[in-house]
This record gives C-alpha cells, structure tokens and sequence, in this order.
C-alpha cells in the first residue's frame, strides 16, 4: 500500500511538469484532478511499465511493457549505439524506456544458456524496417552490461563505409586504409563503456607505434586506447590491436566478451569511398572492416556475437529487402553461416497497447480522439503496428 | 399523305419563320392569337404563322444565317420521322407500338443480318451508290418486307425522293428517314403518331447498325432523331403586315415573360379572392401544399428560357419563381396547381442510383465482394473479404511497404473510417498505372464500391455525399502549342 501510494506521489510530482506546461493557468487546480486520474493511469500502467528494471528477471509475461534504464546507467551502458530518435525521446520524456519484446526475450534466453567453452555463437536480428532490432539489440547489450560482460558495440557499421573525409593509407599495411575520425570516436566511447575492465586486462605483445611510443607487453589496455585517441594517425591500428587482443583473450576465460555490431551487412556489401584516382574501395581494404570481420568470425570462445542486419544505411540495396540472404550477399551470408536468425516484427495487439499507453502517460498524444478507442485504430491502420512508424506518427510535426 | 391535323393535341411547339406573304385563312382557324391571351392547355405560345414557300437550301447559302424552316417542312420531317420509326421496327421484327423498350441485341439474336438485307436488295447499299440523282435504279428497295400494294411504288419514289434530298442538305446534321419496308397496318394514315417518343437508345444502336460510318466526327454519322430535337425553335415574326405587333406587351421586350407574369398574377389575385371568400364563410382551412413540392425543383433559368424563347435576366427570374411560390402557397384549386406543375421538375431523391453487387461468397463461406476503381491512369481492383483483422494487400505487397508515405494511407483509411469499419476486413487489390498518389486514390474507389455490398442504403448514400464512390474526373490537361504547358505561357518579353 505505501509502495503504492509514494509511487502515486512521485508520479504527480512526474507528471507536474507536463501539466503545467499544457494547462498553464488551471495550475492550481491540477493536483487535485491528477488524483482522480491516476486510479484510471493505475491500470494503464499496468499495461504499459513494469518495475522490473533488470533484463535478466525479464520474462514472458513482461512482453508489451517498458522498464527503465536510469540516466547514469544509460551514459555508461550507451555511449553511442541508441538510434538518434530515442535519444531525442529520452531527453523529451526525461527518461530511459526500452519495451520489452518476444525476439529479445528469446535471444536473452540463449545468451542465459551459452556454454562459454563452446566457441561464440552468431545471431542475427533480421527484421523489416522500423521493427525494433536496433533497440533490441540494446536491450541485449544492456543486459550484459548488467551481467558484468565487456561490450564491443559498433553503432552501425554503416558510418564506416560511407562519408568518410579522410582516408589515410596504414601504417600498418600499405594496401589498407585508416579512418582515423571514426576509430577514435569509436574509441572513445568504448572507453566510456568498459572503463573498469581496461586497467584489468593486460597487452600480451609488444607494440611499436612510431620512433619514439610504444606500448610495453603486459601493460593494460587502457595504454593501448589512450594511445589511439591522443595520437588520432594510430586511432585505427589501436582499435585493431583492441580487437585482437580481446579476442584472444577472451578464450582464457577472464571475462566474457559481447560482440555487437549493428548493420552488419556492411561489411560484405560495398563502399561510396574511392581513392585518389576515383577507383572504388572495397570493404576488405579498410583496416576497420578487416579487423571486424575477423571479430565476428567464430573462432573463439567465451561470448556471444550478436549482429543486425538493415537496410537503412546500406548502400546500394533496395529498400524492400530484409532477409539476411539479401543484404548480407553470398560472401557474407557464407562467412556468417552458421548463424542463428531472429525475425524481428511488427508489434502484436498487446504491445502495440502498451506503447500507445506508453505515450499517453507522457501525454505525448495531445489529440483528444487519442485515448478514445477510434483513435487507437486509426493508429494501428496507419502504421499498420510497426513500430518505427508509429513513433513517426506520433512525433511532433 | 395526311395533313396534320389540330387533334395531334399535345402538340409540339412550332416556332417557325416563315417569310413572305400572309395567308390568313387558313390560319387563323389553327393558331389562336395571342391577343386573347394563352390557354393552359397548349403549352406553347403559338403565333400568327404566315406561310411561305420552303426554303430550300442551295449549295450556295452562307451560314451566317440562321436557317428558316417551314412549317410544312417540319411537320413533314416529323411525318417521316414516325413512319421511319414504325418502318424500323418492323424491320427489326419488333412491334411498332412499343418499339422504344425492345433490344437491339434481341432482334439481333433472331438472325437478322446487315449484310443479307443489303444483299437481298436489288440496289446496292448507300454507301455504294455512285450518283445520288441517278434515280433510274429503278424500283428500289424491294426487301423481304416489302408488299407491294398500290402505295408501293409511290412509297418507294418518295423513299428516294426524301432520302437524297435529305443527303443533300448541307446545313445540320446527316438525317435519315428511311423507309426501309412498307408493312403498313391497315387504315395506313392512322398511325401517324405525332407523338413526340424520344429516339432512344435502341434506335441509335440500330441506325448505327444498319448504317456503319468511317467518319471520325460522330456528329457527321447518320442519326435518326426526332426532327424537334435536330431544327431549333425559332420565333416567328411578331408583327402583321401593317406593321403593327399581334402581343399587347411587345413593346415591353420580353412578351412572353411578362405575359406569364401577367397570368400568374391574375391566378394569385383570384386565389387570393377565394381564400378570403372561404374565410367569410368560415370553410377556410388550412391546407398542406407541401406534397407537391416534394420531390421536385423549380425550372431552372436555362429551362424557362428555352420554354419562352426569349433571354430573361436573373432578376426576372428570381421575380417569377417568387410569384410562383406565393402562389402555390395559397390554397388553389386544380388548374391553378396545373399551372404550377408546369414550372416544376422532377428530382429524384436519390439522384445517383447505381446498382449494388449482391454479396458473393467462397468456398470456405466467407463472404466477399469486388469493385473496380480508377484514378487518372491507374485502374485498381479490390477484393474485400466480410471478416478478418484489417489487413490489405497489393500486389502481393502489404501496404505498408507498398505505401510508404503516410498520405497514401490514409486515402486507404479514408472509407474504413468513414464506415468505422477499421478492422474488420481484409482487402486483397491489384492494380496498375499512374503514379503513388493515383494509384492509392483508385484503391480507394475501388474498396469503397466494393463495400458497398456490405452495408445499408443510407450508408452507401453517406458515401456518395461523401465523394467516396465518384471517380475523380481530373485527369492530366495536355499541353497546347505555342505554350510551355498546359495553362503556362512562355516568358513573355517586352521585345
């Protein structure tokens, strides 16, 4: 019952804010009226939230609710990697909500079951556009964040193979090139994530970065991305040497190593960069894709390899295509083969529920015919349940 | 031949110049003046004809003129109208009486062909005759109808006679009178019907049978009308001899407008004088004359015009239907409400009436229905099924992915909607041609006329008001020459 009831209070006090804003000169009068509207918002809550904050107590009856992620967590667990509009609905909302869904329920009932002396096993989260796999892959990650996993996460491995301004040629290897501006990003924000695991794990080779540095063997890795991001010329050799080292590393045992690479199909298909005499760059002569592809192949033990595939962002794949065949192509499919496929869908009636209870606690739907039954279906007609879309529609004009 | 005689009652109105002498005689026993004002049962204002001579057309004349006909040129056309038409149903195996309801289809289907008729005639077919005055081709058209009696040979001279003359007229369309057959009921002047049976359908389709035409403009193809609906109404000269005008109002300019005006005037005075002759005698009581102006319009401007023959302006108009409806408002008696019906149209309250698929069902017995749709080049069929979850696809594609722009669906939403039928069919379409917008919009007509089938009358009334079930007719305007497109000019330069 006082759980209850200083839940009630601390969602006035929520929602204060919101209803100021809107009703602006009935201030006065809105806690009382809140009163009576919360035994109403009691059930839809019900529905649409849980307070079951932790991914690993997440389970079947939770499908259709959101739980949340606190603010700090979010800036070490999700450095980068959320997609750009759920940042912005994170920062309109105040808060973190991730729905809970069936594909990543099942993943995270795998990842529960891994046997770590096996080597890592590949899934990958397929799914029409704007149905969820790359906040299901969030969610996953967030989960192993939890569990004490050390998260490689690549945002999208689409950013690599487009739009890069400058190209450098290796140091390492002549007929490779570095993107020097998007290793040390990346690197940054690996950092930010797996802070307390850097000191702990220690280099088992010697590295020469130029005349005058070089990073001793045993030192730990912190050294390694410390270098990376002051010396931005040697930020893609470091993530390399990131790579491998974990790699290796993670077959001893010491930690258990998350891979997650979102747009995967990048990787295999081609690039917009060309050299100096126009001729065209294939993903295997970047020393970032290299490196990668080597990651997500599935010669070593002790994690889990979880992949997306989209379409949004690739290059030179038509829009209708969603199955991994497609976009992955022949090589990939073949390099990624055996893997193990979770179609991602629309939502179902009860999550479609949820998310529409979801945003009518945030007085996020402002129409009146919103919380009448009509206004629902024409919701659902108009988006036909996907989720993408319907955050689209519901957004702000 | 018969002359026409004045019991051919609902008589048509002439409305012919004629030039040239006056022959009062004659006339004056036909036609009432109009001096003594205009009886209700002609609805016509016929005038003091005068007869001339018929004009007829040289090869020579000039258009600018209006064309002059007499009125025994019209009545003859008329005469020869009716005859032709009795002559081709005959020829078509139908009874005369009643042929504007038969099919052509039907006495197509009792073998009668185009080409064994032609060939079973002794002369070759119009279209083949080399010398329109070569009138030497003998007797003519002895087809398998043909009974020679002691008409017959005259018939056939004046088959001619009239058929070429006919061709030889260059002013107004291509008419053809054709005495195709001369079975001729018994007590043959009787059947010169002068009624006025509008040439429909069947008659077109059987003229355009019998005469196929190459030519493009399907206003120079033969037509068979009624000659009323071919020669335009004209006025006749308002003046006598002397010079002095046969209407007490001519000089006002518009006669017959403030004539009526005059008469409607006169009834509302006499109406009015009744009313309170009943409300003296205390039988005055209140009486409904809503009955008859439901279901039915005022003329409109055009109409009263064409009745009068003369321009009126809006302002005389609106004057007129005002005094019409002070009238109808006062208890009349039944000529008075005649003479109000004569101003009034039907409406049909429905006035789209299109038919309704009856439900069709498959074999796991769920119910569905078809409808086709089209929006500038996109044409659609949809197929919407009685039960299911709101799903719809196109092309095999859902609609989702096949729309990806929100407008386009909810042009899609836009019927369900309307009905608050949102989820409780699923729609399998096809459709082709045209761009996103118009194909979403044919999908659209085409769900909408599909559901038809499923729900009540007045709501398939709700959706025609609602413009859910008229295709949209805009379609693409073309570009014209000496213009950059359709409506835009080319920069213009001062020099």
């Amino acid at each position: 019952m006082l759980k209850g009831m200083t839940r009630l209070v601390s969602r006035v006090h929520k929602l204060d804010p919101g209803r100021f804003s809107h009703l602006g000169t009935q201030a006065p009068q809105c806690p009382v009226a809140h009163l009576d509207n919360q035994v109403p918002t009691e059930r839809t809550r019900a529905i649409s939230r849980t307070l079951e904050n932790d991914p690993a107590k997440h389970g079947e009856q939770h499908v259709g609710q959101h739980y949340n992620i606190s603010i700090q967590e979010l800036k070490t667990v999700f450095p980068h990697g959320l997609p750009p509009r759920f940042v912005m609905q994170v920062k309109t909302f105040n808060e973190a909500c991730l729905m809970v869904r069936k594909p990543a329920l099942e993943l995270l009932h795998y990842l529960k079951n891994t046997n770590f002396a096996h080597p890592a096993v590949r899934y990958v989260l397929y799914g029409e556009k704007g149905t969820g796999k790359t906040l299901s892959l969030c969610h996953i990650i967030h989960f192993c964040a939890k569990q004490d996993w050390l998260i490689l996460h690549i945002p999208d491995a689409h950013l690599w193979v487009k739009n890069c301004r400058d190209l450098l040629q290796s140091t390492y290897n002549k007929q490779r090139f570095d993107q020097p501006l998007e290793a040390s990003i990346w690197l940054k924000n690996f950092k930010t994530a797996n802070e307390r695991f850097l000191s702990q794990i220690k280099v088992q080779d010697k590295y020469v970065w130029n005349k005058r540095e070089s990073t001793e063997k045993g030192s730990p890795l912190a050294e390694v991305v410390e270098q990376g991001i002051m010396r931005v010329r040697n930020a893609t050799d470091a993530v390399g040497i990131v790579l491998k080292e974990l790699k290796r590393q993670s077959s001893l045992g010491v930690f258990r190593l998350l891979v997650a690479v979102d747009g995967v199909n990048a990787l295999w298909g081609r690039t917009t960069l060309k050299r100096e005499d126009k001729s065209p760059i294939t993903p295997e002569e970047l020393a970032l894709i290299y490196n990668l592809r080597k990651m997500v192949k599935n010669d070593w033990q002790g994690g889990a390899i979880v992949l997306t595939v989209s379409q949004t962002g690739s290059l030179f794949k038509p829009r209708k295509a969603y199955l991994p065949q497609e976009l992955l192509g022949k090589e990939g499919f073949d390099t990624l083969d055996p893997f193990i496929p979770i179609l991602v869908s629309n939502y179902n009636p009860k999550e479609f529920e949820g998310c529409i209870q979801y945003y009518l606690e945030n007085n996020w739907l402002q129409h009146e015919k919103a919380h009448t039954e009509e206004g629902k279906k024409e919701l659902l007609f108009l988006s036909n349940r996907n989720p993408g879309l319907l955050e689209r529609l519901c957004a702000y004009l | 031949m018969a002359a026409p005689s004045v019991s051919c009652g609902a008589a048509v109105p002439y409305r012919l110049f004629l030039a040239g002498r006056v022959s009062f005689a004659r006339e004056q026993g036909l036609w009432k003046a109009a001096a003594s004002g205009l009886q209700t049962g002609t609805r016509c204002q016929i005038l003091r004809l005068k007869h001339s001579p018929a004009v007829t057309t040289t090869k020579n004349v000039a258009a600018l003129r209006r064309e002059s006909y007499t009125v025994d040129f019209i009545k003859k056309q008329i005469e020869e109208f009716n005859i032709g038409k009795r002559h081709l149903a005959n020829m078509m195996g139908e009874d005369p009486e009643t042929f504007t309801q038969e099919d052509v289809d039907a006495s197509l289907s009792m073998g009668f062909s185009r080409q064994e008729y032609w060939n079973g005639l002794p002369c070759p077919p119009p279209g083949d005759l080399p010398d329109p005055r070569d009138r030497t081709q003998g007797s003519c058209i002895a087809g398998r109808f043909f009974t020679s009696g002691p008409a017959g040979e005259a018939l056939t001279e004046l088959i001619h006679v009239v058929f070429w003359r006919l061709l030889e007229k260059t002013a107004g369309p291509y008419v053809v009178h054709l005495r195709l057959g001369a079975v001729l009921p018994p007590g043959g002047e009787g059947h010169l019907e002068t009624c006025r049976g509008d040439m429909c359908q069947e008659h077109r389709r059987a003229i355009t049978y019998l005469f196929p035409s190459g030519l493009f403009e399907k206003r120079a193809r033969p037509i068979m009308k009624h000659p009323e609906e071919i020669f335009p109404k004209q006025r006749a000269v308002q003046w006598g001899e002397d010079g002095r005008p046969f209407h007490f109002l001519f000089y006002t300019g518009k006669q017959s407008y403030y004539s009526l005006m005059h008469e409607a005037y006169g009834k509302v005075l006499h109406a009015e004088e009744r009313q309170d002759q009943l409300r003296a005698k205390g039988l005055f009581s209140e009486k409904s004359k809503s009955k008859d102006l439901i279901g039915s319009r005022w003329l409109i401007k055009e109409e009263l015009e064409e009745m009068l023959v003369e321009k009126l302006s809006d302002q005389d108009y609106a004057q007129f239907i005002r005094l019409l409806e002070r009238l109808s408002a006062l208890p009349c008696d039944a000529a008075e409400e005649e003479f109000v019906g004569r101003f009034r149209r039907t409406v049909t309250v429905q006035s789209k009436k299109h038919l309704i698929e009856p439900l069709q069902y498959d074999e796991q017995g769920m119910a569905f229905s078809t409808g086709q749709g089209k929006r500038k080049t996109a044409n659609a069929e949809a197929v919407v099924y009685g039960h299911g979850s709101g799903k719809i696809e196109i092309n095999g594609v859902d609609y989702l992915l096949y729309f990806p722009v929100t407008q386009d669906r909810e042009q899609l939403m836009f019927p369900f909607h309307f009905l608050d039928r949102l989820g409780k069919h699923d729609v399998t379409c096809t459709v082709s041609g045209g761009g996103r917008s118009s194909q979403a919009g044919a999908i659209r007509l085409a769900m909408s006329r599909a559901l038809c089938s499923f729900i009540t009358e007045d709501e398939v009334e709700w959706m025609r008001q609602a413009g859910l079930l008229t295709t949209d007719p805009r379609v693409r305007e073309r570009k014209k020459p000496g213009q950059e497109g359709a409506r835009r000019k080319f920069t213009w330069k001062k020099r």
